[in-house]
């Protein structure tokens, strides 16, 4: 009976039941997929740091200067987190605990890659090929040396115009220099014969020191890397994948670029214009409406002579060849004795538009990029890496490049993408790491030199006090400046006992490390096994500090953080709003029925049923649009299933790849329903006391 | 007080400072003398040995060898120990100063401010001394360091020339002429570094025909790295004239290969 009146009076008043109902509906439907929506963010940041750097949990040392954080503001290039000093016995006791899966060494730093500009590096593949005897390889690579060379002098000329006078000596210096090594005599001083390779050696000199520096440098690249070891990083971070060349040989030194750092720092930037262009298309970006790409394309044209300059004579016809039937005839201008036909060829084909830019851009990596250095670094290359180590030297360390590699739907990441793989005995190198020989070694030489210390605040009074002694006679003598043979076998020692040989598990576990990551089998049980962990390392006084993922991931952390703040703020925000619009709707519909009420009240019906009324008419309400609104929410997410792509860089991080799958999560169905029944109940409460005070005689009073 | 004691006074007070000011020649002359001092006519070769101390830190030392033309403005500084540096090197020529590591048989080029095997060293601390050629000096005031008296001067470098600090403050010895501290000034006026050059040495050169002056301990002090300190000692020199090809790539590779 009452409910029957219930939802007659629901009817009756359909506007105000829309309204609402309305609310009650939208509330459900938002927070349902609104925290559907964020849960899946945070579900997905957490994937995209705990199963690609961070692990469940970080160990680090206790009481280190600064508070451990893998992502900092500034990079943490300047932070001290203290370091593990027997990684070994940390490893064996944590992972002895039931629910530990894996603890991976590990350590961050930065590193800069210099790699000279491009006829620093050609002239350096000169150099390996002359003194190889390698007869091809110096052919091919002094054809495309004299093309850079021929390409400076193009571009001196222009510059003679605007040379600073006090620099007059010098340009004309190097015009005499250019002038020089546009000779064909220049060149054939790499003709083989009779004490060719001195000359050759020679003619390299002049080149090295009086022309490539005459070619604008590269610049310097930053560079992150991570020291771990590489085989039990690949496999117990499942969202590690190799990319291109080959994994390092398990126990071997070497290094594994980020793909993305691959690509975007060390790619030829030519190449790289032309993969931004790309991959705004493949975004929906449409060419013409596209201001950068035309300005990609104005830069490539410019620096078209930079390609048409790394080509030798087998590979300029191979690209001519290749491009003749996209870019058509090039006519050629016989009044210009310099004219380049290559040089105009690229000009052409580089002046890309909207319709023919996919044609091109394949042409262009299967016809240009196979004879161009297409990055500054190659997979197979050994470079140095030089970082500024514990005690703030920079030290170098030569490592091989093995390949590239990506974290799963990680690709574009700015903060996992920024990690590059460096084997662990490299890394503590240019950490800075002395073993007891090497420190025996430098306590000699100390020892031999005999130098008293000095502080700068009592630096005058010790060197020039009363005991000082300004001038002493010297002798010039001849000397053993070095024993000849110690510099060849300290190359040899150090290639055998720590370059070229692959090290033991023993080898790598024992040492320090900066941090560690511990894996766990069921990240359910993490709380217990965090605990664990911490009375297990505390009982024997490493003094190892047991930090969460989250904790530990510092900048990401706090970003994580503040989005479960702005959810839960959210969430509180609307659903207050909601309760108060729907009370107030409900109070205003139950003053509105007073004569309804009153006139019920006069006919037998008690306080109880008045409340059982209104109370049922907002229940039901709730029920039904909330109901709808939960059910709408689920609806959507499941129409959602196929996903969204994700454009930009960061909110790939946040979608953990390139499509983001909006998911119900429990709590956010929790969460929808709650609001639908706390609406129910809670907006009943004031309007059903203000009906069971209505009397029949005030709701006459009123009608009169 | 009437005008004339106010001269008077005023005179007297002024009189040490203007008797004690060098003229510019003078101060040119002392700029040049450092140099002339150290100048060897024909090549140099030296045993050196660094020490770079850092608090709380592991020491970086090195024993190396220079090798200098200064007619061509050539140098090399060739590592030889610790055994983990041995066969490292740098080679300025032409205004190029390259970084051989015999490790990866490479080349790399580096820049005046290169910090010597990441010490507070740097090129110009093995170089030829060619501070009259590199920078103008003007005089500051005279001033005493412990025991000796000194002439302070502020160097500014020349336009167009390339070196690690654009300004400099010297002080120099009054008796001897000889270099007793520096202070190294970024572009900004920042102090960088400060040298003191505590003991030198003088030994008969065969091409000069005449003593060469060489400072047989360099102490610099990093200004901004509060603390960093490095030592240099020159432990032997040899005024032999070098092999002609020396100062080549080719040269330093041989002597690890």
């Amino acid at each position: 009976m009452i409910v029957q009146i219930a939802l007659r009076n629901l009817w009756a008043s359909k506007m105000r039941t829309l309204l609402v109902g309305g609310i009650v509906y939208f509330g459900a439907l938002l927070l349902t997929f609104g925290n559907s929506f964020l849960d899946t963010i945070d579900q997905n940041m957490e994937r995209s740091i705990v199963n690609a750097i961070s692990g469940h949990f970080q160990l680090s040392q206790e009481g280190a200067k600064d508070k451990f954080e893998l992502f900092s503001m500034d990079g943490g290039s300047e932070k001290d987190f203290g370091q593990i000093n027997d990684f070994k016995k940390v490893r064996e006791l944590v992972e002895a605990l039931p629910n530990v899966r894996a603890v991976i060494p590990m350590g961050f730093n930065f590193a800069v890659v210099t790699t000279g500009n491009l006829l620093d590096r050609r002239l350096s593949d000169l150099r390996d090929s002359v003194k190889t005897d390698d007869t091809h390889k110096t052919q091919v690579t002094l054809e495309v040396v004299r093309r850079l060379v021929d390409s400076l002098k193009q571009e001196e000329k222009t510059a003679e115009a605007i040379t600073d006078s006090k620099r007059k000596a010098a340009a004309e210096e190097d015009t005499q220099n250019l002038d020089l090594a546009a000779k064909d005599a220049f060149w054939n001083q790499f003709v083989r014969g009779d004490g060719w390779k001195e000359k050759a050696l020679d003619a390299l000199e002049f080149l090295e020191n009086k022309i490539a520096r005459l070619m604008p440098g590269e610049g310097l690249v930053w560079m992150m890397y991570l020291g771990t070891d590489i085989e039990r990083f690949r496999s117990n971070f499942d969202r590690f994948e190799k990319v291109d060349g080959e994994l390092v040989p398990p126990g071997r030194r070497g290094i594994l670029f980020n793909k993305r750092f691959y690509e975007e720092q060390l790619k030829n930037k030519t190449a790289r214009r032309l993969d931004d262009i790309k991959e705004r298309i493949d975004l929906g970006t449409k060419f013409d409406d596209c201001e950068d790409c035309a300005q990609f394309i104005k830069l490539n044209i410019g620096q078209a002579r930079s390609i048409a300059a790394q080509l030798d004579d087998d590979s300029e016809a191979a690209v001519r060849k290749g491009l003749a039937a996209a870019v058509g005839e090039i006519p050629v201008d016989p009044k210009d004795p310099k004219f380049d036909e290559t040089l105009a060829l690229l000009k052409v084909f580089f002046n890309m538009n909207g319709q023919n830019f996919l044609e091109r851009y394949k042409l262009f990596y299967d016809v240009i990029a196979p004879h161009i250095l297409l990055h500054s670094v190659n997979i197979g290359d050994t470079f140095v890496l030089k970082s500024f180590g514990k005690g703030g030297y920079v030290r170098s360390v030569p490592v091989k490049v093995y390949g590239t590699f990506r974290f799963q739907g990680l690709d574009k990441s700015p903060i996992t993408g920024a990690f590059n793989l460096v084997d662990m005995t490299s890394f503590r190198e240019l950490y800075g790491l002395v073993t007891p020989e090497s420190l025996a070694e430098l306590d000699e030489m100390k020892k031999d030199a005999g130098i008293k210390d000095v502080t700068a605040e009592n630096a005058e009074d010790a060197l020039f006090g009363e005991e000082s002694d300004l001038v002493a006679a010297g002798e010039a003598k001849a000397f053993e400046g070095m024993k000849e043979n110690s510099l060849e076998q300290a190359r040899t020692q150090y290639a055998e006992t720590i370059a070229d040989r692959a090290y033991t598990q023993e080898e790598i576990d024992s040492g320090l490390v900066i941090n560690a990551a511990v894996l766990l089998k069921d990240a359910r049980l993490s709380e217990a096994t965090g605990k664990e962990m911490e009375a297990t390392l505390s009982s024997v006084g490493l003094g190892i500090k047991v930090t969460g993922w989250r904790d530990a991931s510092g900048i990401v952390g706090i970003m994580i953080m503040l989005f479960n703040v702005v959810l839960v703020a959210a969430t509180f925000i609307f659903t207050l709003v909601s309760l108060i619009i729907v009370n107030n709707a409900l109070m205003m519909s139950t003053l509105q029925r007073t004569g309804e009420i009153g006139t019920m009240r006069a006919v037998g019906a008690s306080q109880g049923v008045i409340r059982r009324m209104i109370g049922l008419e907002a229940v039901l309400l709730a029920l039904i649009f909330g109901g709808a609104g939960v059910v709408t929410a689920v609806a959507l997410l499941a129409a959602f299933s196929g996903g969204f792509p994700v454009v930009s860089d960061f909110m790939q991080f946040l979608a953990g790849g390139t499509v983001f799958i909006p998911k119900l999560t429990v709590s956010a169905l929790l969460i929808g329903v709650g609001f639908t029944l706390f609406s129910g109940i809670f907006s009943t409460i004031y309007p059903t006391w203000i009906a069971t005070r209505i009397t029949p005689r005030e709701a006459m009073a009123r009608q009169d | 007080m009437n005008f004339r004691t106010f001269i008077t006074t005023m005179a007297l007070m002024f009189l040490p400072v203007v008797a004690s000011a060098l003229t510019q020649a003078e101060v040119d002359a002392i700029i040049k003398g450092v140099d002339e001092r150290q100048r060897n006519s024909g090549d140099w070769k030296s045993q050196v040995y660094i020490e770079q101390k850092e608090t709380d830190k592991t020491d970086v030392v090195y024993d190396a060898v220079i090798y200098r033309r200064d007619a061509n403005d050539a140098l090399i500084i060739l590592f030889v120990a610790p055994k983990a540096e041995a066969g490292k090197g740098y080679l300025r020529i032409d205004n190029n100063l390259w970084f051989y590591d015999p490790r990866v048989g490479k080349w790399e080029r580096r820049t005046e401010r290169e910090r010597i095997g990441g010490t507070g060293s740097n090129r110009q601390d093995f170089d030829e001394s060619r501070l009259a050629e590199e920078y103008d000096a003007t005089f500051v005031k005279e001033d005493t360091l412990g025991k000796y008296a000194a002439n302070v001067m502020d160097l500014k470098a020349k336009a167009g020339v390339d070196v690690a600090y654009p300004s400099l403050k010297m002080w120099t010895d009054k008796v001897t002429g000889n270099m007793l501290k520096r202070q190294e000034l970024a572009a900004s006026g920042k102090l960088m570094r400060t040298t003191f050059y505590p003991k030198w040495k003088k030994a008969f050169s065969q091409s000069k025909g005449s003593d060469v002056w060489y400072p047989e301990e360099i102490r610099v002090f990093d200004e901004i790295e509060k603390g960093n300190r490095t030592t240099v000692l020159i432990r032997q020199v040899d005024f032999n004239t070098l092999p002609t090809n020396i100062f080549t790539k080719a040269w330093l590779e041989s002597k690890s290969r």
